[in-house]
């Protein structure tokens, strides 16, 4: 361990002692940005963007449909018309294709304002053709959870060691542990002007350990199991049932 | 002299308003008195130990907004606004104490002065606010709490929260907004990064509030305001808050919280208001020279509509958004840049038949305003595509001779090319 990340993790370690302490109100970020009255008024068909695996996606073939499929079911249950992605990609090469594509193909990479550009005519078509009023956008990614207050109830610390979700770490429990990371699920619902209206970020699994002198780490093929990536798709949308139309704020 | 039964009725019940009013600034007096919090008078003012505290944390406060760029820099807003807060100012009796009157590019409803004389405006409540009398009413409030230091009465008083603390905490929240809680998103990232103005305005006790509200009303009327029109903005503000469109997190903070309700509060401000008026010289109204008004108001508060609107329309907001154009309309007309801010405003719900037919006709007015506008005609040539418009060939025409290097050309020309197959009427259900 260089002597920089020591420092660093030497930093963290008061962050972390924080995040530790047991959390006292959970479930006390409301995800919906605009008052749920007025996203209901407002959205009744929501189309879902491809889904887009951060981290492992190489290692975690066909994740995307699977989340895919998990979100429409929720969404559905909560009383949405969920238009899936297949309907945007269909949309964005139709758009994409009299351009030549988003991607600048002497640079190899995406040209911003031709994506602008595509995902404008995209978003136009669904809601012109399919009545979509704002899109679900999906992605996983990987983050140190001692900096993210909401995942304290994750974390336990006790005389037996340091579980996660039940799970024990093998460190000793005098090694508390400097840094964790995390999958997430991140979810935002966003109007077609870009607004998000919802947004919510939910802690599918440990994936790295810095405890001591210590560092766990599992493997990529390991980072979304079905059940955990489940209960983070329910966490991440369950708000979004809310209270029904007109119903008080909470 | 003889009166009606309703006119002895009525100076009865002004008699009774000036003996409860003055109970209110009594009771508000004395709490001061024993508290050893003297009103602050003029220029030499000096804060006492425990005041410069509140005074070092709006210090850092001023930092953090400043190095956010959160400041609007409009040297004539600010002059403007510095001429009305200072007349005020002058009647409350600190004609000479410092004063700085500063804007910030935020659409939430929110305005506070700090404990050291800054006082704090939103680009939201001001492009909400009609005239100069409602400002007036709104500058009037803040300066009552500075001038009376109700910061230093919180702090001491403690009541229920503890104002260093507030403020020290509102700091950080401004630092740290970067960081985030992931479950809120980045949108609205430095959108709502001035707490300190909703802990300013929302961090006082009710009776520090209502003493604000009265002695505000009071120093406007008698600096020549009429307080019947400025209590108009407590009206604004309670309508808006019933069509208040954030979640609790970011939600406006002006008429949340300890202030009074904006129910209780439109009743008890239009009481003072009648009472000053039963004083004021007989008929005077807003157009007598009874009222004056030191600058133009609209002129004034014009610029900052189309700004605050992208801000609201960022935020989801699009209620607020477009009341924010049509003021703008109303007096401009013919200003394109508001017609291409409305059609933006009903393309975000373009799935609504009547949101697609808003956007029509705000483009086709952006296309009268402004013949030459390529934006206008790319805008209206794909709504006339989207509905089968015979008219959608010659404007989406038109778009590519007005920008012949258009990034999109090759897209728009395969619109034009396939006529036919244009998309459906909007609002079918698949």
């Amino acid at each position: 361990m260089t002597r920089s990340l020591r420092r660093t993790l030497a930093l963290l370690a008061p962050l972390f002692a924080a995040a530790l302490m047991p959390l006292t109100a959970s479930g006390e970020n409301d995800p919906y940005q605009i008052t749920r009255d007025r996203f209901r008024a407002t959205v009744r068909a929501i189309g879902i963007e491809p889904i887009v695996i951060g981290p492992g996606a190489a290692a975690n073939e066909g994740l995307a449909s699977r989340i895919e499929a998990g979100v429409r079911s929720h969404v559905e249950a909560k009383g949405f018309r969920v238009v899936g992605s297949d309907d945007w990609e269909v949309r964005w090469r139709a758009a994409s294709e009299p351009l030549g594509g988003a991607w600048n193909s002497a640079s190899g990479e995406m040209d911003a304002e031709r994506a602008r550009v595509i995902r404008e005519a995209t978003l136009r078509a669904l809601a012109l053709e399919q009545g979509v009023d704002a899109t679900l956008h999906v992605a996983t990614a990987r983050r140190d959870v001692a900096t993210y207050s909401s995942f304290e109830h994750r974390l336990a610390a006790g005389d037996r060691g340091l579980t996660w979700d039940g799970e024990p770490w093998n460190a000793p429990a005098s090694q508390r542990p400097q840094s964790v990371e995390a999958t997430y699920l991140d979810v935002q619902i966003r109007d077609p002007a870009g607004a998000v209206l919802y947004a919510a970020g939910c802690p599918i699994r440990w994936v790295a350990i810095y405890a001591a002198r210590t560092f766990q780490e599992i493997d990529e093929a390991e980072f979304y199991p079905a059940e955990s990536v489940e209960r983070a798709l329910t966490e991440c949308l369950d708000d979004l049932s809310g209270d029904e139309p007109g119903a008080r704020e909470r | 002299m003889w009166r009606t039964s309703s006119e002895r009725s009525g100076a009865s019940c002004a008699r009774r308003r000036r003996i409860r009013a003055c109970a209110v600034l009594a009771l508000a007096g004395l709490a001061c008195v024993w508290s050893g919090i003297e009103p602050i008078r003029d220029a030499t003012f000096e804060p006492d130990e425990d005041e410069r505290a509140l005074w070092a944390e709006a210090a850092k406060f001023h930092r953090a907004i400043a190095s956010q760029e959160l400041l609007l820099a409009d040297d004539e807003l600010d002059a403007y606004l510095e001429s009305v807060a200072r007349r005020v100012l002058a009647t409350l009796g600190a004609a000479d104490a410092a004063l700085d009157v500063r804007v910030v590019r935020n659409p939430l409803l929110n305005a506070a002065a700090l404990p050291d004389g800054v006082l704090y405006l939103h680009t939201g409540i001001l492009a909400r606010i009609e005239n100069e009398h409602e400002l007036a009413t709104l500058l009037g409030h803040e300066i009552a709490h500075y001038v009376r230091r109700h910061a230093l009465a919180a702090h001491r008083a403690n009541e229920r929260r503890e104002t260093g603390a507030l403020i020290a905490a509102s700091v950080f929240a401004v630092l740290g907004a970067a960081g985030g809680d992931p479950r809120l998103g980045t949108s609205l990232v430095g959108l709502v990064a001035t707490p300190i103005l909703a802990a300013q305005s929302s961090g006082y006790s009710r009776d520090l509030e209502r003493e604000a509200d009265e002695r505000g009303i009071r120093g406007v009327a008698a600096a020549g305001y009429d307080p019947s029109l400025g209590i108009e903005l407590f009206a604004i503000l309670e309508r808006d808050a019933a069509e208040e469109e954030l979640n609790a997190r970011v939600q406006d903070p002006y008429y949340y919280s300890s202030h009074p309700s904006m129910t209780e509060r439109v009743a008890s401000s239009r009481e003072i208001a009648d009472e000053l008026r039963d004083e004021a010289p007989r008929g005077a109204t807003a157009r007598d020279p009874a009222w004056t008004v030191v600058g133009d108001f609209e002129a004034r508060v014009h610029p900052l509509l189309l700004p605050t609107a992208e801000l609201d329309l960022a935020l989801g907001r699009r209620g607020a958004a477009r009341r924010g154009v049509e003021r703008l309309l109303r007096a401009t007309p013919d200003d394109e840049a508001g017609w291409m801010m409305l059609g933006r405003i009903h393309r975000a719900s373009l799935a609504r038949p009547e949101s697609f037919a808003g956007a029509v006709d705000a483009y086709e007015n952006a296309v009268r305003c402004a013949p030459e506008s390529a934006d206008a005609h790319r805008e209206l040539g794909l709504l006339y595509h989207a509905s089968g418009a015979p008219r959608a060939r010659e404007v989406l025409e038109r778009y590519l001779e007005l920008a012949p290097e258009a990034i999109d050309r090759a897209l728009i020309e395969s619109y034009i090319a396939g006529e036919a197959g244009s998309i459906a009427e909007p609002g079918v259900e698949p």
